[in-house]
């Protein structure tokens, strides 16, 4: 814990203050009145600087420093978060990445950055009269101390300091609660205190004032109304923290002076916001290897079990048992370790909107929903390129200029929906617009044109909405520098396919269109169904089993040739795998059914036997195998030997395909 | 300034600690675990106790335990280091009779604010 | 014991947290074996929020007991300075009794 490298550890904390700015930042060009952002800017500025100058970063440091300075003047009042400085920073902050990354990078462009900040500032200046200082607000803050606080240390006296640092504050003790001497223990604290606080700083600068102690205090902060005439006069004059301090005959110390906002500490104060709780940083490697060693563990468990099933000791079978119980929640533990909000995720594309909305001349409006659905990190990680690129085509090829949608009968801005939503098994992430549509026409075209189907050929709109993902498929007439880039949708597709997930597309003219990505929850370790084919063993995803019927000898003679079973007044159509396999042996006198579902969509799948439910670690299959789409990938039975995975996705697409065949042919 | 005590196993913390706080004037004394934090405090007259949690021979929350249960100890601030990630540890360290908490890792000027916001009487 | 029983107490010492136990007792015995308590305070050698609050509870029993308690001069120095940063001033009688009646709040 104590020897992690100090420099890594600042690189990841940098890169976590970049992005709070950054979100801060966005969220204050919707709400530039808000004191909150404002001071969380600052903090997360005046951290970055502090940090940086502490491991060597000087560049970062003294080119963080300016920006400290602008939000330092918006936290006192003295400017305003206008689009422009909001502006001016959001882009120093790239510069500031790149100093955080290598610090002795040449720093081309900075002195550029920093000239658009300080006129950003001087304007600021100049409509300074014209603006109206952040709002002052009055509270009303009673608290008592916990009665150990003196013993321990706290010193209610430099509190009140602190709150008086703030702003007028106007302080009265409070002693009902104090007792006579009898039943007085003296050195137990039963003072209480009751302040009235005029100040610009928000509430989360009083309760930082109480943070030590805030958990075990009573502390109420009320706002009071507006108070009229000569008592807002008064307050008037009151101004700033800095120009107050000596008001009262009460020297304020040092530290007291300076308003809380700033007491910084690193897990409560500035991720409060974004994760309420604390947290501990671990590399993401850790979690890695982790996973890797419960999945050996699993493996182990796994063969215990086939060892003392066949052993007459009772205790062994009993610590067996118990082995098994605890690896299976490790096991979910684990998984829940590695689960994380896809906030993280959603919040990096805020800035590519505002990016987007600016080069494209566009009004867009971005909205997510969902951001605390869960899903494995390093799910997130990879859905990191897919998303941008939906997003980008949703904003640039989906939404219209200002002036056809306004001429369309809609709204000026545009807007894209980024939302997540667990369904089961699956996270769905879908991209939204509500731009004109997919032109399956232009689509269509441009697929004959591209060789990628037949010309004339019969298609589903469903199978011309997906031919967009298929390589080398573009439409835009002109290649955007925005969604060009010589990558393309197919980039989407490999990834979710890598992902064992799916990708649903769907469109009205004029409406706009959606972009589905279904997501299985987790990847490395599943719960699946055993089963044996002719001499060798696979595995069946559990999630996807809908349930094991048995194949009479009678529905299995009259089934050849039309491989349907009638389910409940359903037709399901299913293969045997025994022939896909080709395991040349005989078939089992009793074969099984297992049908399993991807979403509406069934198959049964013939097997000879079910050997039961396995606790299943995947290991991908080799390069070599990679074009094997029967399977998914492998895993190691309790006995050492391997059971390959069923791609239940793929199954079922033939499956229906089968279907689609007989049904055609009548 | 203040005479400032810091407790930690870790060599490179306690230097980190002496460095930023030696900056501001203070006189900083060295421990290197719970018994030698206990020793060295009821040995001088300490202004603030800093110290980390997780120590060999004696932890963290046993010595701010038994530091409280000396009279003279009474009132003095004492600041825990903690990279724990459940508030458990805090608030255990809190019961235990902790002032304050800094959370590692920490820069040179969180440190300086959080003593001074501890120190100020 | 006698109505009109008055002491004058001269606290010394060390009135704060780690020695604010031997003030409490002398207070106490002084108030509970006599009428009227004056206290002097100018021979404290350190003082801090435990003596305040302590002085506070002295003026409720004196209250409760209908007995009289007042300092022997008014607060001045860190005394004053430490009352008024704690808002002490501002308490039902407080800026009376602490300045002896001689003062606004």
């Amino acid at each position: 814990m104590n020897n992690t490298d100090p420099l890594a550890v600042f690189r990841v904390e940098a890169q976590e203050l970049l992005e709070q700015i950054e979100q801060g930042l966005l969220d204050l060009e919707r709400n530039p009145q808000d004191s909150e952002l404002v001071a969380q800017v600052f903090r997360a500025l005046h951290t970055l600087k502090g940090s940086g100058a502490m491991f060597g970063f000087e560049a970062l440091s003294a080119f963080t420093h300016h920006c400290e300075t602008a939000f330092d003047k918006v936290r006192k009042g003295e400017a305003v978060a206008t689009p422009t400085l909001i502006g001016a920073v959001l882009s120093a902050l790239d510069h500031m990445r790149t100093l955080a990354e290598s610090p002795d990078a040449a720093t081309d462009g900075g002195e550029a950055l920093l000239a658009d900040l300080h006129k950003a500032m001087e304007g600021e200046a100049e409509a300074e009269v014209a603006v109206v200082s952040p709002a002052q607000k009055t509270w009303r803050i009673r608290f008592s101390l916990p009665a150990d606080c003196l013993v321990n240390g706290t010193r209610p006296l430099s509190l009140l300091d602190e709150l008086r640092g703030l702003g007028e504050a106007d302080v009265a003790a409070v002693v009902d609660n104090v007792p006579e001497l009898g039943a007085l223990t003296p050195a137990e604290c039963h003072l209480a205190w009751d302040v009235k606080l005029t100040t610009t700083q928000p509430r989360s600068a009083i309760e930082d004032v109480f943070i030590f102690v805030i958990d075990d205090m009573r502390l109420e902060i009320a706002e009071e109304p507006a108070v009229l005439s000569d008592e807002n006069d008064k307050q008037k004059t009151a101004k700033t923290p800095a120009e107050k301090t000596v008001a009262d005959n009460v020297t304020a110390l040092d530290s007291a002076r300076k308003p809380a906002a700033e007491e910084h500490v690193p897990d409560s104060a500035t991720t409060q916001h974004h994760t309420a709780g604390e947290t501990v940083r671990v590399p993401a490697e850790r979690l890695d290897e982790l996973l890797d060693q419960v999945g050996e563990l699993m493996i182990a468990q796994s063969r215990l079990k086939q060892v003392s099933a066949t052993n007459a000791d009772v205790n062994l079978r009993s610590v067996a048992e118990e082995i098994e119980r605890l690896a299976s929640e490790l096991r979910d533990s684990m998984m829940f370790v590695r689960m994380v909000p896809i906030s993280q995720l959603f919040g990096r594309f805020r800035r590519l909107i505002h990016d987007l909305a600016r080069d494209l001349g566009k009004n867009i409006e971005f909205v997510t929903e969902g951001e605390t659905t869960e899903l494995d990190k390093t799910v997130i990680e990879r859905l990191a390129d897919p998303l941008i690129h939906l997003i980008r085509n949703a904003a640039d090829h989906g939404l219209e200029m200002p002036a056809e949608r306004k001429a369309a009968g809609k709204p000026e801005t545009g807007r894209v929906l980024l939302s997540a939503r667990q369904a089961g098994a699956e996270v769905v992430i879908s991209v939204i617009d509500d731009g004109h549509g997919l032109n399956r026409d232009k689509i269509r075209a441009k697929a004959e044109e591209n060789g990628l189907i037949q010309p004339g050929a019969v298609l589903s709109d469903n199978e011309i909405n997906q031919l967009i993902f298929q390589p080398g498929f573009s439409t835009a007439a002109n290649v955007t520098s925005l969604s060009g880039r010589g990558v393309g949708m197919d980039v989407v597709k490999r990834t979710i396919d890598g992902l064992r997930g799916a990708i649903d597309v769907s469109s009205k003219p004029g409406q706009g269109s959606q972009v589905d990505l279904r997501i299985p929850l987790t990847l490395a370790i599943i719960d699946g169904l055993l089963v044996r084919v002719g001499e060798g063993r696979y595995v069946i995803p559990l999630a996807t089993v809908e349930e094991c019927v048995e194949l009479t000898t009678e529905q299995d003679q009259r089934s050849t040739g039309r491989n349907f079973l009638t389910l409940r007044d359903a037709l399901v159509p299913f293969l045997r795998l025994r022939d896909m396999f080709a395991t040349g042996t005989d078939p089992d006198r009793y074969q099984k059914i297992v049908v399993v579902s991807t979403g509406s969509e069934r198959v049964g799948l013939v097997v000879d036997q079910i050997l039961g439910h396995h606790q299943t670690v995947i290991k991908p299959l080799s390069r070599f195998h990679a074009g094997v789409e029967t399977f998914s990938g492998a895993t190691i039975l309790g006995d050492g030997s391997v059971a390959l995975i069923l791609d239940v996705l793929h199954l079922v697409a033939v499956g229906q395909q089968q279907e689609e065949r007989l049904r055609a042919a009548g | 300034m203040a005479s400032i005590l810091t407790v930690d196993d870790s060599a490179s913390i306690r230097q980190t600690i002496k460095i930023a706080l030696g900056n501001e004037g203070h006189e900083i004394s060295e421990a290197v675990n719970g018994v030698d934090g206990l020793q060295k405090a009821d040995g001088g007259n300490f202004d603030l106790i800093i110290t980390d949690l997780n120590m060999p021979e004696m932890d963290g929350l046993t010595m701010i335990r038994e530091l409280r249960k000396k009279p003279d100890k009474a009132g003095m601030p004492i600041l825990f280091l903690t990279t724990e990630s459940d508030a458990g540890m805090k608030q255990q360290a809190k019961d235990a009779g902790a002032t304050g908490w800094l959370t590692k890792p920490f820069a040179s000027d969180q440190l300086v604010r959080i003593v001074g916001k501890v120190l100020a009487k | 014991m006698p109505s009109d029983s008055c002491l004058r107490i001269s606290l010394s010492g060390d009135a704060t947290i780690r020695g604010i136990g031997d003030v409490h007792q002398k207070i106490s015995s002084a108030l509970h074996e006599n009428e009227e308590v004056e206290v002097d305070i100018g021979e404290l050698a350190d003082f801090d929020l435990t003596f305040v609050q302590l002085v506070e509870a002295a003026r409720r029993t004196a209250t409760n007991t209908g007995k009289k308690l007042a300092l022997a001069s008014p607060a001045s120095g860190p005394l004053l300075e430490m009352l008024q940063r704690g808002g002490f001033m501002r308490t039902p009688g407080g800026a009376d009794f602490w300045l002896c009646g001689r003062g606004g709040a």
